[in-house]
């Protein structure tokens, strides 16, 4: 089965806001659309502003969509009428700083199980009381004994491991990855990336991966999307984007990129 | 060699943790000329903000032991001398430039009146003349509208226009040393970019020592032209930023060029570096690198020192040591 997974079409949101009493308007999604294949990794590059994360917060049912569509297996999730259900347990998101998305008085346990409590219908049946928690604290590379504990005897990369654990636990088809490693030193952004990799082929998962961090986008990415004031200004494969890149803003954004390995071809 | 503005030798500190020293700095070595840039680098916790600290003697004194070495800075001992001579060259002669302009910005005052008094209290120009200095500083950032960028708050400008108005700041007294702290890891890359070239540029006209401070390494190799690599608060490898990257002799500086993503062919597995940032409450004896280092062996349960490798590469790490010598 070749059919997209995700596809949005035509997305538009726009906030708006009073200041001394004139309306301000902020378009921070213009006309966007794009689509995700299964076990495909695409990449949406952008700078602040860009509307990276409004998408992702569309996507995840966390705003409301003013005009265009999104669609999940074939089925409509989000219009501008605001009366679909949104696919709890199959989209699932990880977001940028473990710090501030894990509860701190929750123990890692609760953590990783908690979205299990929000599944209805067929998902709840099968998921309902069984829990993967066990195999799926092993599979992001932490220990048993870790889930009674709490996030703060933790450090940054090991909580976004138990933040992985927690998207996972209800099967998603799709996992939004919202600037996962930016908070991550070096190194440690070098684990996770491993293991969103060796996972996405254990799990068969799909993912859109939020990032303005080009080299990661380069490394981990299918095709991607470059987001620009919220305009998808191109959308290609990784090779064409990297090498062959058309839109000036494109261009712009590359050669932007301190790269040491730039520095140290041109010596 | 031109005249030392910097010259950092064997500094080590200790802070006060629930009544225990804990050790922080060990052994750190950094000179920087005039007109110099160097990169300082490494992850959370190494290091390199305290070391930026330290110099100005910014660190909290009731929990802060040195234990040894000297800051000279333009030839003056920082650690011996009078908490009113370092005052003294703070903001006036030591400029700093910090990762959140926001937070650097006085929020209630407009750009030109935070700016005007900065060029007073380290100056005696008259108003008139701080006024028209005011305006100047704003230029030499390369602000498009100073004039209306004068009478604007904090929060009406960019992230990036905002780090321009402190690198002005920083830069308003013609500082001898200008510390940049992370200066571009709040901004996005474009503006990065632009920052980075500032400072470069304003390095080279007033002939001010840098030290910029990041954990990105491509930051480091496309501004600064040297770079010395922090890990657990000991400088592991140093020398010119095309030997460090390009030819890293110490197995961690090896590991975190590895690790970017940048250059990995896709498909493959990131190179990781095994194990956990040491705690450093119980700083392992030897090596600090070594219960991480796959090329460690039994030499390393001592602590090894900075062992020049050329006339400005020196890395820490017995393995060179006895390549080198052999």
């Amino acid at each position: 089965m070749n059919q997209d997974l995700l596809v949005v079409s035509g997305l538009n949101k726009t906030f708006s806001f009073k200041n001394k009493g004139v309306k301000h308007e902020n378009h921070a999604v213009k006309d966007v659309s794009f689509a995700i294949k299964p076990g495909e990794v695409f990449g949406l590059v952008g700078e602040s502003g860009s509307g990276k994360s409004t998408i992702a917060n569309l996507l995840m049912n966390l705003e409301s969509v003013d005009s265009g569509e999104i669609t999940f297996n074939g089925v409509t999730i989000a219009d501008s009428k605001a009366q679909n259900s949104f696919p709890y347990g199959d989209i699932q998101v990880v977001f940028q700083d473990p710090r501030s998305s894990l509860d701190p008085r929750m123990t890692i346990r609760q953590i990783i199980e908690e979205p299990l409590r929000f599944l209805s219908g067929a998902k709840k049946t099968e998921l309902g009381n069984s829990s993967d928690v066990v195999r799926l604290i092993q599979a992001v590379g932490l220990r048993e004994e870790h889930l009674d504990r709490r996030p703060h005897q933790f450090s940054g990369g090991q909580r976004q491991r138990v933040a992985i654990a927690r998207a996972l636990i209800t099967r998603p088809k799709l996992v939004v990855l919202d600037e996962p490693t930016s908070a991550l030193d070096i190194s440690v952004q070098a684990q996770v990336i491993n293991l969103l990799k060796s996972l996405q082929s254990e799990f068969g998962l799909t993912y859109l991966f939020i990032s303005h961090n080009m080299g990661v986008v380069k490394y981990l990415c299918d095709r991607v999307g470059v987001l620009n004031q919220g305009e998808l200004v191109e959308l290609a494969s990784n090779e064409d984007i990297f090498n062959r890149p058309t839109h000036p803003y494109t261009k712009k954004l590359l050669s932007s990129v301190p790269s040491m390995f730039k520095e140290m071809e041109s010596q | 060699m031109s005249e030392l503005v910097l010259d950092i030798k064997d500094l080590s500190l200790s802070f006060l943790t629930s009544g225990t020293p804990v050790s922080i700095l060990k052994s750190v070595e950094l000179q920087i000329a005039a007109g110099e840039i160097v990169g300082l680098v490494g992850e959370s916790g190494s290091g390199k903000s305290v070391t930026a600290l330290a110099i100005s003697k910014l660190l909290p004194t009731q929990i802060t032991t040195f234990s040894s070495g000297s800051i000279y800075f333009n030839g003056m001992d920082i650690l011996t001398s009078s908490e009113e001579s370092v005052a003294q060259l703070r903001g006036k002669k030591i400029g700093f430039v910090f990762q959140e302009p926001m937070t650097a910005l006085n929020p209630t005052m407009t750009i030109g009146k935070q700016l005007f008094h900065v060029i007073r209290r380290h100056s005696d120009l008259s108003k008139e003349q701080a006024q028209a200095k005011v305006r100047a500083a704003l230029e030499e950032v390369l602000i498009a509208k100073p004039e209306i960028v004068e009478n604007q708050y904090p929060f009406q400008l960019s992230g990036g226009m905002r780090q321009r108005v402190v690198i002005a700041m920083a830069m308003s007294a013609n500082p001898a040393l200008l510390i940049a702290d992370e200066p571009t890891t709040a901004l996005d890359v474009t503006v990065q970019a632009e920052i980075l070239n500032l400072i470069g540029k304003l390095a080279k006209v007033h002939g001010t020592a840098v030290l910029l401070i990041s954990h990105d390494l491509g930051v480091i190799a496309n501004t600064c032209s040297k770079v010395t690599v922090l890990y657990a608060g000991e400088v592991v490898e140093t020398g010119k930023v095309s030997d460090v990257l390009r030819t890293p002799l110490h197995p961690y500086t090896q590991a975190l060029v590895k690790s970017l993503p940048d250059i990995a062919a896709r498909g493959s597995s990131l190179e990781t570096i095994a194990g956990e940032f040491p705690d450093l409450r119980k700083r392992p004896e030897g090596c600090i690198y070594a219960p991480r280092c796959p090329k460690k062996f039994d030499k390393c349960s001592e602590s090894p020192v900075l062992m020049k490798v050329d006339n400005e590469h020196s890395v820490a790490c017995w393995a060179q040591g006895s390549r080198s010598s052999s």
